[in-house]
């Protein structure tokens, strides 16, 4: 038999040594929850408000008092006390008005114009107004799939959704992948001249009072709500938003949404 | 008859007649349903650019293009469309258009009258008609192409004609008929509704492909489970949308596949009953100089032998050539070896641009028909094109130089009598020898004449070879200098073609003339003039016509017929000749019509059955073979070969090839081993260099380029690198660095973790930007059987470039 001979020094290094394992495994994971974000049991979970936002704001002004490291990640100090990543108090319009029950024109050919310079022609995908990340689409949904707004910034909802390659239509113009600066290359090879259909102003109303109809076509914009919503330019902005049936009263327009299939000799082929 | 059946009925006569009176109007500028209150009226097109056949809506508001629909109507897209077709009416509007013929003289191009322009092409085609070459495209309609086959091989007995078609689908051709004895897909887009597998083989279809992709994953959508497997060498954006990726060593793709059908064999998992009832084996022929069809015909093989020649090609070896882990090699031969799934497999220019590009297409082939994935929806191997008529000029109306129409053969004495009869020509007219090829024509053109450069005149309509061509140091730039070599250009914008033009003719472009495509699942699609194009712009199909006339005027005997008449001799509905070469008069009658009918009774011999012109005229396309029932209505053929809807099949035979190479009716499946690339990376050059595609841009750009929505989203070309190696050299994201190769040297920004990423001791150069020419550096070998070049493998090398004072530092937005 090739049994090692007992050894009682041997056994006394085993238990020291085991002892201290124990403990610097124990410490290790004590270690990790002091500075991890411990939610105790005897006090509520602070929901971030407005007040509280401004309250832990309005303490930078203090002299910072000294912190452990394990606090830091929840204590507002330093200039970017103010900053939030609670998605849930970004995304509320807050203090954008709902009703605008009186647009005037003015205001109407402002947002469309605005609408216009994103186009290259009524009905055309608009173009991306920011820079997106070159190899995914699944950032887009971040904030275009249910839609999102922060203070003035709009990302606009989607408005047909199960399309999943936003960027087969959607792509960045002006703000594409700039890689160089030279303006060699970044320079046109032509000017184009296009001028492209402009979008309509108004529906046509049958009689003073009567519901506007739907004056464009409403392919790939099956959700009233991405452009007439609350969140919509002003001057397209819905008067009426807690009425959830657009179709009910504003009648889309057969010829204007290719809605000819009954019609077409291609299906009786 | 029922109400509905009535409506559907009078509303039919109703399309009829509109049709039938706009078919043969007088008007250039006509549209389907008058303008709206909005004064803008729509009509149906296909898209101008990719070989995917979106149709889409053309509003039309004075005399302008002013907005663009996807067509709900349409089969292929569904009112959907790409970022490239829902802006492709502005292709129209770039403001540089040509709008006069311009010649050169002392060095600089000068307008001139289109008397004078096809008076020197006339004067040089009389001169050496035996020296004039033309070079087409896949984006020339059909009448376009069909207009100058008939003028070249008809005309002047001379078969040097090839379209830019040969650069990027010459492989796919050639495996189709090596393996089904008749060119183009078996299956349809319709498979993609259908499958439960859909295998990309060095497709970037997400990018490339967009709407054909979103078909795939928009079911996902819908909740349908599609697994979708991407095999590449580059993660692109297709990738991420995949379920697995399996990142291959460029060439290695053959070895995939042989090892996909080791693993059927060995497991037993192939399909022995639809083998031993459709199938033969073929290898190589012993002697490929035999006869002109023996590269295609093969030699025969047993099954033990097929089987023996496999051995090799275990997981283990294969991913020790392919570097794919063996276990996916195993995913891939268990899918292909279930028989409760459907598999698509699709590719574009990865399998076809590729040196051995005709046995990638056939093992492709071969693996659907060993598992028995063949012939059901959604069960197919289909290749995608590129151009929008690629299918249906190049490879129907056969524009190549081996070509007649119909898919008959220059070299075949029957095929030649067949022509002649349908052309009305004297016997012996047409040419047995087959023509130059692309990539010899081009460098017969640009080879001095004393050193057997035999090409001196060469004709370029609707594409860019100054830009597309590989090696264009040898092929395209060679020619500047040699005085006795003509280059005429019709194109729409100034290109790197019309660079060394001597002659450049302005012309019309897409829905400024009559049209018919053939996208690439057999559908012929057709479109009227909506607009006028600018200036002194012409049809293409004009101009051909016009030159055939000249050279008629001229004397030259070939364009009369046996009966001493005009080659184009067009009539209207009264039977009156109609002046077609005037100008004046080339719209008094649909030319489109009467071309298309001439040219379709070519398309019976492979059962590739067009129907008459005003029947597409009515249609969203459809797709051959387009057969006529009892009751007089035409019908189109989604599964071609399948039984159940193919009506060319024998009652019973479920599956009949009735085009087969070995006229049993059984397809071939071809063995051929793995081969190295044509060039490899060593120590002197260790990258391999791809070239490629971008969603934003449509082949060269000349037209994308020009589009500000385009050219915002994507604005220069670039190389693409991988992280480690740009670290290794001090190669910073958006530096200009300089990439080598034996052919030349290209000088541009590097992006690092761009939109796709390359491996290790890979890079990758899109070649849609004229001001960076990735061309330089290609290699332009030849997959021998198609003589398709090979642009995607080549060996490279980069280094950095000492940056002038003046100029630009990179700055990084991305």
């Amino acid at each position: 038999m090739n049994t090692p001979d007992y050894n009682p020094h041997q056994k006394a290094t085993w238990t020291i040594g085991g002892l201290l394992v124990v403990l610097a495994v124990t410490g290790y994971f004590m270690g990790l929850q002091q500075s991890g974000s411990h939610i105790s049991l005897s006090r509520p979970v602070e929901t971030p408000t407005a007040d509280s936002i401004a309250r832990n704001a309005s303490a930078t002004n203090a002299v910072p008092g000294i912190v452990s490291y394990a606090q830091i990640d929840r204590k507002k100090i330093g200039p970017n006390a103010g900053f939030s990543s609670h998605v849930s108090t970004l995304v509320k319009p807050g203090a954008i008005a709902i009703a605008a029950t009186n647009v005037t024109e003015a205001q109407r050919a402002d947002s469309l114009a605005q609408r216009q310079s994103r186009r290259a022609f009524d009905g055309a995908p608009p173009v991306v107004p920011h820079p997106i990340p070159q190899d995914s689409t699944a950032a887009c949904l971040a904030c275009h799939g249910n839609g999102m707004a922060i203070k003035d910034r709009v990302a606009p909802k989607i408005s047909h959704a199960h399309y999943g390659g936003c960027t087969q239509c959607h792509v960045p113009a002006k703000t594409g992948p700039r890689i160089t600066s030279d303006p060699i290359l970044l320079a046109a090879l032509a000017d184009n001249v296009f001028a492209g259909a402009l979008a309509p102003t108004k529906g046509e109303r049958a009689f003073p009072g009567a519901p506007p109809t739907t004056p464009h076509s409403t392919l790939m914009r099956s959700d009233c709500n991405s452009c007439h919503g609350p969140t919509g330019l002003f001057g397209l902005r819905t008067p009426h938003p807690d009425r959830q049936s657009c179709a009910q009263c504003h009648a889309p327009n057969a010829s204007l949404d290719q809605r000819v299939l009954a019609n077409t000799p291609a299906l009786t082929r | 008859m029922d109400r509905r059946e009535f409506l559907k009925l009078s509303a039919l006569a109703t399309a009829s007649a509109v049709a039938a009176t706009r078919a043969g109007a007088a008007t250039p500028a006509r549209s389907i349903a008058p303008a709206g209150t909005d004064g803008i009226a729509w009509d149906k097109a296909p898209c101008r650019f990719c070989g995917t056949g979106c149709h889409v809506r053309v509003g039309v508001k004075d005399g302008k293009v002013v907005a663009i629909q996807g067509d709900q109507l349409a089969d292929v897209n569904k009112g959907l469309l790409c970022v490239k077709g829902y802006h492709v009416g502005l292709a129209l509007y770039g403001k540089d258009r040509l709008t006069t013929p311009l010649l050169r003289k002392n060095g600089k191009l000068e307008p001139i009258s289109w008397e004078e322009a096809i008076e020197t092409i006339a004067k040089r085609v009389m001169a050496a008609p035996e020296k004039f070459a033309f070079y087409g495209s896949g984006q020339w309609t059909i009448p376009e192409g069909y207009a100058a086959n008939k003028l070249m091989k008809g005309g002047l007995s001379n078969n040097h004609i090839d379209p830019n078609a040969r650069l990027c689908m010459a492989s796919a051709v050639t495996g189709y008929l090596s393996t089904f004895g008749v060119d183009e897909p078996a299956g349809c887009y319709d498979d993609l509704d259908k499958c439960d597998v859909l295998i990309m083989w060095g497709n970037n279809m997400a990018e490339m492909h967009p709407v054909l992709f979103s078909r795939v994953i928009d079911r996902r959508s819908r909740g349908e489970k599609v697994t979708i497997i991407d095999i590449g060498t580059r993660r692109t954006r297709t990738t991420e949308f995949s379920d697995h990726y399996l990142e291959f060593r460029p060439q290695s793709d053959l070895a995939i596949m042989n090892g996909i059908a080791h693993l059927l064999i060995k497991n037993g998992t192939y399909d022995a009953k639809f083998v031993e009832r459709f199938c033969n084996f073929r290898q190589a022929p012993k002697d490929p100089t035999a006869t002109p069809t023996a590269p295609l015909i093969g030699d025969p093989m047993t099954f033990d032998a097929y089987k023996a020649a496999l051995e090799l090609y275990t997981p283990e070896h294969v991913e020790k050539i392919s570097g794919v882990p063996a276990a996916k090699i195993r995913l891939l031969g268990d899918l292909f070896g279930r028989k409760d799934i459907r598999i698509t497999s699709v590719w574009c220019m990865g399998f076809n641009q590729h040196s051995r590009g005709t046995n990638a297409n056939r093992l492709c082939h071969g693996i659907h028909l060993l598992s028995g994935h063949f012939g059901k929806p959604g069960d197919a191997p289909t290749s995608l094109t590129g151009q929008p008529s690629a299918c249906g000029t190049a490879r129907e109306v056969g524009t190549l130089c081996h070509f007649l129409p119909g898919g008959r053969l220059v070299a075949n004495p029957e095929h030649r009598k067949d022509s002649e009869k349908f052309w009305n020509l004297p016997e012996g007219r047409i040419n047995p020898k087959m023509g130059h090829h692309t990539v010899l024509m081009f460098e017969k053109f640009c080879t001095p004449t004393a050193n057997g450069g035999d090409i001196s005149t060469l004709w370029v309509q609707v594409t860019n070879p100054g830009q597309s061509l590989p090696n264009l140091h040898k092929l395209f730039k060679a020619k500047k200098g040699l005085e006795d070599k003509f280059l005429i250009v019709s194109d729409v914008y100034h290109t790197a073609s019309t660079e060394l033009a001597d002659l450049v003719l302005p012309s019309a472009l897409w829905v400024e003339k009559n049209g018919m495509f053939g996208n690439s699942e057999r559908r012929t699609q057709q479109w009227f003039k909506m607009i006028n194009p600018p200036g002194e712009a012409r049809d293409d199909c004009w101009q051909t016509i016009a030159v055939a006339r000249k050279l008629f005027e001229l004397g030259h005997p070939g364009l009369k017929d046996k009966d001493g008449k005009f080659l184009f001799t067009i009539k209207n509905d009264a039977g009156q000749e109609v002046p077609a070469w005037d100008w004046k008069h080339y719209y008094d009658v649909n030319v489109d019509k009467a071309l298309f009918e001439e040219y379709r009774p070519f398309s019976r011999y492979k059962h590739k059955d067009l129907a008459p012109y005003d029947e597409y005229v009515k249609a969203r396309g459809l797709r051959w073979p387009v057969v006529q029932q009892a009751n007089g209505a035409w019908r189109e053929t989604k599964f071609r070969f399948s039984e159940f809807d193919d009506s060319y099949v024998k009652k019973g035979a479920e599956i009949q090839f009735y085009h087969s190479t070995t006229k049993d009716d059984k397809a071939q499946i071809w063995f051929a081993p793995y081969e190295k690339a044509a060039e490899e990376p060593d120590a002197e050059y260790p990258f391999w260099l791809c070239t490629g595609r971008v969603l934003e841009h449509w082949h060269t750009g000349t037209m994308t380029m020009r589009i500000p929505q385009l050219h915002g989203a994507m604005p220069h070309a670039y190389v693409e690198m991988h992280p480690e190696d740009a670290a290794e050299r001090g190669m910073a994201n958006g530096e200009t660095i300089a990439v080598k190769t034996r052919r030349g040297e290209l000088k541009l920004p590097v992006w690092i973790n761009g939109r796709a990423k390359v491996p290790r001791g890979s890079l990758f150069i899109p070649f849609f930007d004229q001001r960076l020419l990735v061309n330089d550096l290609t290699l332009g070998e030849i997959d021998p059987i198609s003589k398709e070049p090979d642009y995607k493998k080549c060996a490279a090398t980069v280094s950095k470039v000492i940056q002038a004072a003046s100029t630009p530092q990179p700055a990084l937005s991305l």
